[in-house]
């Protein structure tokens, strides 16, 4: 049996012709798996990843040039459908998958991109409640950021002149459609800012995102990085009002507050004036009944204090005086009047006893008094004035006397 | 433009009304001294008039920036 001596081939042989029957029969694939293993090489940007299926994985890369145009970031456990070609590797003699496009299966490219964004920022804090500034109760001057035409603008005016007609209301008109739409917004959220600090606009309490309602692409600006991060550092309280309720952007996590629509927007930020002027009304009736009753518990507290034991004693003590002095001059006037009558007593019994020995008493008896009339040169003063007399010796011879009787007086004559 | 603070009827209605809520509240409490309940009403009755002129009174003004070559911005009445 001859023969031929086999062919004997370099690895370097063997690779190029492999590589060439590959690469001439796979130049144009479309690779339907999940991507695992995925990583980003540090210095040169480009994708290494595997492509797998339940049986099988090939190996693929994605150059930086082509991963740039992606508008996500691939990651692991993601079911694509990448388009590209096959090569080999002769240095190290493996195939893979040179990756052009990568489509995400289910859900479309701009929905991968904004699960991303949105999970890096919140990864970053910058949706953390504790970032989030109050908006203020009773804001004077507020700030739209929205396209100049359509309902949206008119509706925040017509609802926030309902409700509380003493705001102010800055349009910053931008154009919210568009590719340039993301950096209009962005712009206006740094100007107003500035404009603030330069003093050419007022303090603005309340700054406002809005746009209508529209698809996923329509929406899109308002899930730009860039201006989440310009709002994230905004010093001015934040509304998000973008789209339906339905509608969540990057706007509307990173934002102070999310309104579900422009109009909501529009009562979320202002007091109700109803409801204010309720207030008033009713702090003008408790005003007035809580200054009533502290009127009232002051003057029932002072009309006790008048009521107490200490500040009656000075009264009591001028009532003891009132009565001590009433009790002396009932006194004064019994001790009086029973002297007076002692006296009165007295006097009575002076006068029985003077009665008594009284010369008429005695004429009663029997005796009788002589008198003579009494001489001119003797009495001086008296005429006709008879006298006791005392003495027989008195009398003369003839000489006439007056003999005085209890009844009557009858002369004599002396013999 | 500079806003003056000191005259009551030149403070914001913010200011206003949440000074009215103050003045309630020290009102409600106790010890509150009956001269400063006074003062507190009266101060209250005249916030209250003029917080009902401002709500009375007040119209929605809206202004619209437009960007200018001189200053960066202008800021003109809003006109449909």
């Amino acid at each position: 049996m001859s023969e031929n001596l086999p062919e004997i081939l370099t690895v370097s042989e063997l690779n190029a012709s492999i590589k060439e029957l590959i690469e001439e029969n796979f130049r144009f694939v479309h690779l339907m798996g999940e991507i695992s293993n995925f990583k980003i090489h540090t210095q040169s940007g480009h994708y290494y990843f595997t492509i797998k299926d339940e049986h099988s994985q090939i190996s693929a890369v994605m150059w930086k040039t082509r991963n740039q145009q992606l508008l996500f970031t691939p990651e692991d456990g993601m079911q694509v459908v990448v388009k590209g070609r096959v090569t080999v590797y002769p240095a190290r003699g493996n195939y893979q998958v040179e990756v052009w496009e990568i489509k995400p299966q289910g859900a479309g490219e701009l929905q991968y991109r904004f699960e991303q964004l949105k999970q890096k920022l919140f990864e970053e804090g910058l949706f953390d409640e504790s970032h989030k500034k109050p908006l203020p109760k009773y804001p004077e001057n507020v700030l739209i950021i929205t396209s100049r035409t359509g309902a949206v603008l008119q509706d925040f005016i017509n609802v926030t002149g309902r409700r509380y007609p003493l705001l102010n209301v800055y349009l910053y008109p931008v154009s919210v459609q568009g590719s340039a739409a993301a950096s209009s917004l962005t712009e206006a959220v740094i100007m107003v800012q500035n404009l603030v600090k330069k003093n050419i606009l007022p303090k603005i309490d309340v700054l406002i995102l809005a746009r209508g309602g529209g698809s996923i692409e329509d929406l899109w600006s308002f899930n730009d990085e860039k201006l989440a991060r310009v709002i994230f550092e905004c010093k001015i309280p934040v509304v998000s009002a973008v789209g339906h309720e339905v509608d969540y952007t990057i706007c509307d996590f990173v934002a102070d507050l999310r309104a579900p629509t422009p109009s909501a927007a529009a009562e979320l930020i202002t007091p109700d004036i109803s409801k204010l002027i309720e207030n008033l009304d009713k702090f003008s009736y408790f005003s007035r009944s809580f200054v009533q009753q502290k009127l009232d518990s002051y003057k029932n507290s002072l009309r006790e204090i008048e009521g107490s034991y200490y500040f009656n004693r000075p009264k009591d003590i001028i009532y003891n005086f009132y009565q001590k002095l009433d009790d002396f001059s009932k006194s004064i006037n019994q001790v009086t009047l029973s002297r007076v009558s002692n006296f009165k007593n007295l006097v009575k019994s002076y006068k029985k006893t003077l009665h008594h020995v009284s010369p008429q008493n005695n004429l009663k008896k029997g005796y009788a008094i002589v008198k003579k009339k009494v001489e001119m040169d003797e009495m001086r003063l008296q005429f006709d004035f008879n006298k006791i007399v005392t003495r027989a010796a008195k009398l003369k011879k003839n000489e006439v006397i007056e003999i005085e009787f209890f009844d009557k007086s009858k002369n004599a004559k002396i013999t | 433009m500079t806003v003056k603070k000191n005259k009551e009827k030149d403070r914001s209605f913010e200011d206003s009304f949440s000074r009215l809520e103050k003045i309630l509240e020290e009102l409600e409490s106790e010890d509150c001294a009956l001269e400063d309940t006074i003062k507190l009403y009266e101060e209250g009755l005249n916030l209250t008039k003029i917080c009902y002129d401002k709500l009375n009174n007040a119209e929605l003004r809206i202004k619209e920036i437009t960007k200018s070559a001189k200053s960066g911005a202008e800021i003109k009445d809003y006109t449909p």
